[in-house]
């Protein structure tokens, strides 16, 4: 081949490679905000205003949507455009939206740190005094404040507990575990009768990241009785090393996945559903956004399995039941139809509205008066409900926005390989709190 | 010779099969219910079984997606072989310094990774009133495309005998002339290449359409797959019932152009 | 001076027809590059509406980053890796595919198609693949098999597989063309003179279709070290950072832990890792080939 062939090959070829397969990369972005807002248009008299409003409940599209249909039809001249973002993209996605300006109307956020960055930002709508927020227990709204003001208002609440199959357990004599420990004896037994005693899924990020993000706190402030702990973490006054629940959730996380699914970090949420809703696994730590799916796929199961209170202890009088918001609401700074926006929520405050958002998600609204019963299973937890045996792990996390739980996944991983020791997962924590924040 | 040909058939036959594998996965998951996929993974669907299509058709606003990929990918691709064929010409008949740095530059940029520009192009797009729109992305593309463009237009120039065009010259024939009149009727296979090169590349692409075109009416197939994906995570069969319907444009794109694929590099090494 | 005006104005048109793609790849590429320069020398955390210039402290303080040191390493494993399995995988089906083989448009077709849809889509089929379809492929055969995605010591090379299936296409693409330029009769000489089909490829089709590999191998290893989507929408970085390639550690200190000024300063000494690699495999290949 002359020299001449070989420019013309190799330009086809740099081409047709750095095109068709060439590895495209990016990072998503940023930029000052500006305070010239594109979303909305003013609204004139009689116009239909369109306000726009982003969710992460986007297992729940259809769910959602209806809710806000009926919102529309009892406001005809407010029109809500709805955008559903998986949970794993919604924060990165709204950031690069407000960083570069862009206004979402209404928008779901945690509470906690989350909600802190938004505000320090200026960002959210103060929401204190307004009418909406009497339909919700004072304690709630209390609960969500973030620097003394509500920036937020309450939308829904999941118990994070334990569901299990009612059948395997009776089989093997299995009483309800109130304990840990009695839990991993459970777990034993079902493991010697040829069953996967825990579906945990842990291939999702966020499946993992539910239990650390529970299991740790709640150790860490009740049994370690260091509630401050990841406040003083941030500023660095304390080290993971100083903690001894740290090691507690390593001791648990490496039970846990021992007697997982085969596969543990292979399969996903989806696939370990199909595991529990086969009958196959005894127990699935989870929310309730689960029980629709098992209802159609097995309703078998779905009438016989039952729901109990993670014992993260061996002291059952802590072992209260974890009762968590999920999404809450918030209103744009920089929206340009606020009142609409606010319309919006008092919906979504109205017995109307949360009931509505029980029906169509699965999910217990806070609205005061609405209604609980969503599943067979769930009504196990009724005595809870009613004692008031619940608590809030997240609270221990609402002051900081220090992010460890990423971090903790990746080198529990590497435990679970026995690619690392304990000490060295709890000193590969502290060399990242320390190079990550002040 | 025989058993040899036979041998090396199968092991060809096999290795395909290997590769078509997981598209008969993403057919067999379209056409079964949640039911059937749950009770056996592999067993055949009772019957053809179109609903999940005809659900991803409706929940998914398919049309407009196709059509905003559709323009989106037209309009640059345009864009990029317009310029690129101007800019290759000046640079495969000037061989001067001030071009060659030129060309030089253009290769350069092609090792830039995403990561830098990306924010930066979201701060710019957004200040330039780039964001949802066809053109403003297609304005993007352009930029991305001219590199590799004009590469290719430069060298396929470059073997063209300049005869014809010192004859023209002589005869008073401008420049722009020469271009439209006696270079533009031979670019055809490099541009072929160049439209069907872009074109994947611009169907396809993920990250820029999610930072320019975030306004619901103007996402393109991938970043509807996207998002649909997240939405109907549950619903593994639907989810894969959009994504075959997804696939079938591109494909079939694909399937039809596949000759000037072949003879574009075919014409490359032979005249290049 | 007729005669300069003239020159003026033939070589006008020439500058002329470089301005538009110049303007383009301004706007895409040189501006945003710029602007990432500065943004690299800044502590912006990518949400608040002010930067703070800090100097170069950025980039003194990713040299003793180890997280970005084994992210490198992974990035590196991970293409080399590729570039080897693409290239000799292209070769021999371009080999195969150039001989007189029954339906070699049709293999030449099945074996391009994963590279035109997009790696969203791959990225999400092989997922489900790897979970469910495999595992449950060879349960029939009696054979247990787990995904390789949640496995440390296996997770890189899942990718691998998935890069490679997408990957081929273009480069047997390109060996085919390159083969194709390969004299018959010298084949046939050699043949005659009795060398085997081993050594007809060692000594005659190996040297000649040498810029072919060249430019694949240029190619696949630099789209591989760029890698991002992939592995975004299959494992994120994990498990236990087996597979945190360099874009997915930028994308992850750039959002997750809001330092966006500290990752532009990653991509840059990325970039400029990029350029290092292109510039060192170029002169490489271009002296094997002038000692061919």
């Amino acid at each position: 081949m002359k020299k001449s062939n070989k420019l013309g090959l190799c330009l086809l070829a740099l081409m047709l490679m750095l095109t068709a397969c060439g590895g495209n990369s990016g990072t998503q972005t940023g930029g000052t905000p500006d305070n010239t807002p594109q979303g909305g248009k003013a609204a004139g008299n009689g116009e239909k205003v369109t306000i726009s409003f982003m969710h992460f409940k986007s297992d729940f599209t259809d769910g959602m949507n209806k809710i806000v249909e009926q919102f529309e039809t009892e406001n005809p001249d407010i029109k809500v455009d709805v955008q559903p973002v998986k949970y794993d993209d919604y924060y990165t996605l709204l950031k690069t939206k407000m960083a570069g300006g862009d206004v979402v109307d209404v928008f779901t956020l945690n509470a906690g740190a989350q909600t802190k960055l938004f505000v320090d930002g200026g960002y959210l709508e103060d929401l204190s005094g307004k009418p909406f927020l009497s339909n919700f227990e004072q304690s709630v709204v209390d609960s969500q404040k973030t620097d003394g003001k509500n920036y937020i208002m309450p939308m829904n609440a999941n118990p994070i507990a334990v569901f299990y199959n009612k059948q395997i357990f009776s089989e093997l004599g299995i009483e309800v575990p109130r304990t840990y420990d009695a839990m991993i004896a459970a777990a034993e037994k079902v493991k010697a009768a040829g069953k996967t005693p825990f579906a945990l899924g842990w291939k999702d990020g966020w499946t993992l990241g539910m239990w650390i993000g529970r299991d740790l706190p709640s150790n860490t402030a009740l049994v370690a009785n260091q509630p401050d702990f990841f406040e003083k973490l941030e500023t660095g006054e304390v080290k993971f090393a100083d903690n001894p629940a740290i090691k507690t959730t390593i001791q648990h996380a490496k039970e846990l996945f021992a007697l997982g699914n085969k596969d543990q970090l292979g399969v996903d949420y989806n696939g370990v559903v199909d595991l529990f809703a086969k009958g196959e696994a005894a127990m699935m730590y989870m929310g309730t956004w689960p029980l629709a799916d098992i209802q159609k796929k097995n309703p078998d199961i779905y009438n016989n399995m039952g729901y109990f209170p993670y014992p993260f202890s061996n002291d059952e009088k802590l072992n209260k039941l974890e009762f968590n918001p999920d999404a809450s609401l918030a209103i744009s700074s920089k929206s340009q139809h606020k009142e609409a926006a606010e319309k919006f929520l008092a919906f979504m405050a109205s017995k109307e509205g949360g009931d509505l958002l029980v029906k169509n998600i699965n999910s217990l609204s806070y609205v005061k008066g609405t209604d609980t019963n969503i599943a067979p299973a769930v009504n196990d937890l009724k005595p809870y409900f009613d004692s008031g045996d619940m608590y809030d792990s997240q609270v221990y996390l609402a002051k900081t926005t220090i992010d460890w739980s990423g971090q903790l996944i990746q080198n529990l991983q590497k435990l679970f390989f026995n690619k690392a020791t304990e000490d060295e997962v709890i000193q590969a924590m502290d060399n990242w709190v320390q190079k990550n924040h002040k | 010779m025989k058993i040899r040909q036979t041998a090396i058939f199968s092991a060809v036959l096999l290795a395909a099969l290997v590769f078509l594998f997981p598209f008969y996965v993403a057919l067999l998951m379209a056409l079964k219910t949640p039911k059937e996929t749950f009770d056996s993974f592999y067993g055949l669907p009772s019957s053809l079984n179109m609903a999940n299509f005809a659900s991803a058709w409706s929940a998914s606003n398919y049309p407009s997606a196709m059509l905003n990929s559709f323009l989106i990918t037209a309009i640059s691709i345009t864009l990029i072989i317009f310029v690129s064929a101007l800019a290759g010409y000046s640079i495969a008949r000037r061989n001067k310094p001030f071009y060659n740095f030129i060309f030089i530059v253009f290769l350069a940029g092609l090792v830039v990774p995403f990561q830098i520009t990306m924010l930066p192009l979201y701060k710019l797009g957004k200040d330039l009133g780039l964001l949802n729109t066809h053109w403003g992305i297609a304005l993007i593309y352009g930029g991305f495309g001219v590199q590799m463009g004009v590469l290719f237009y430069a060298g396929f120039i470059r073997a063209i005998s300049t005869e014809i065009e010192e004859a023209a010259k002589i005869d008073g024939c401008s420049t722009p002339g020469i271009f439209i009149r006696i270079i533009m009727p031979l670019l055809k296979p490099v541009t072929a290449t160049v439209l069907v090169l872009n074109a994947l590349f611009i169907w396809n692409d993920f990250l820029l359409p999610l930072l320019y075109l975030q306004d619901k009416a103007y996402r393109t197939i991938p970043l509807q797959q996207y998002f649909f994906f997240g939405q109907y995570s549950s619903d593994l069969n639907l989810a894969f019932a959009y994504a075959v319907m997804g696939m079938i444009p591109i494909i079939a794109f694909f399937l039809l152009m596949q000759k000037y694929i072949i003879k574009g590099i075919a014409a490359g090494a032979v005249k290049g | 001076m007729a005669n300069l005006k003239r020159i003026i104005r033939g070589e006008l048109w020439y500058v002329l027809f470089l301005i538009p793609g110049l303007a383009l790849f301004t706007l895409a590429v040189l501006v945003p590059l710029g602007m990432g320069v500065g943004y690299s020398m800044t502590s912006w955390d990518g949400l608040s509406p002010s930067a703070k210039y800090i100097g170069w402290s950025n980039y003194t303080r990713a040299l003793a980053d180890s997280d970005l040191w084994s992210a490198l390493w992974n990035t590196f494993k991970y293409a080399i890796v590729i570039t080897i399995l693409v290239n000799v995988i292209a070769l021999l089906l371009a080999l195969l595919l150039d001989s007189y083989l029954k339906f070699k448009n049709v293999f030449r077709t099945v074996f391009f198609l994963p590279g035109v849809i997009s790696i969203v889509l791959s990225g999400f089929i092989w997922k489900y693949n790897y979970a469910i379809g495999i595992p449950n492929l060879f349960s029939y055969f009696g054979v247990e098999l787990t995904s390789p995605l949640g496995d440390p010591d296996y997770a890189l090379l899942g990718l691998i597989i998935i890069a490679v299936w997408q990957g081929i296409g273009s480069p047997m693409i390109i060996y085919i063309a390159g083969l194709q330029g390969v004299p018959g009769e010298l084949l046939e000489s050699a043949r005659i003179d009795g060398a085997n089909t081993t050594r007809t490829f060692w000594h005659i089709t190996l040297p000649l279709i040498a810029p072919s590999i060249t430019i694949n191998m240029l190619l696949v290893l630099t789209g591989a070290l760029k890698v991002f989507d992939l592995v975004y929408v299959t494992t994120q970085g994990g498990p236990a950072f087996s597979t945190e390639v360099i874009t997915t550690y930028i994308f992850k200190i750039s959002f997750s832990s809001f330092q966006a000024g500290y990752g532009t300063a990653l991509s840059m000494i990325f970039f400029l890792i990029l350029v290092i690699v292109t510039v060192v495999q170029i002169s490489i290949f271009r002296r094997r080939e002038v000692d061919l």
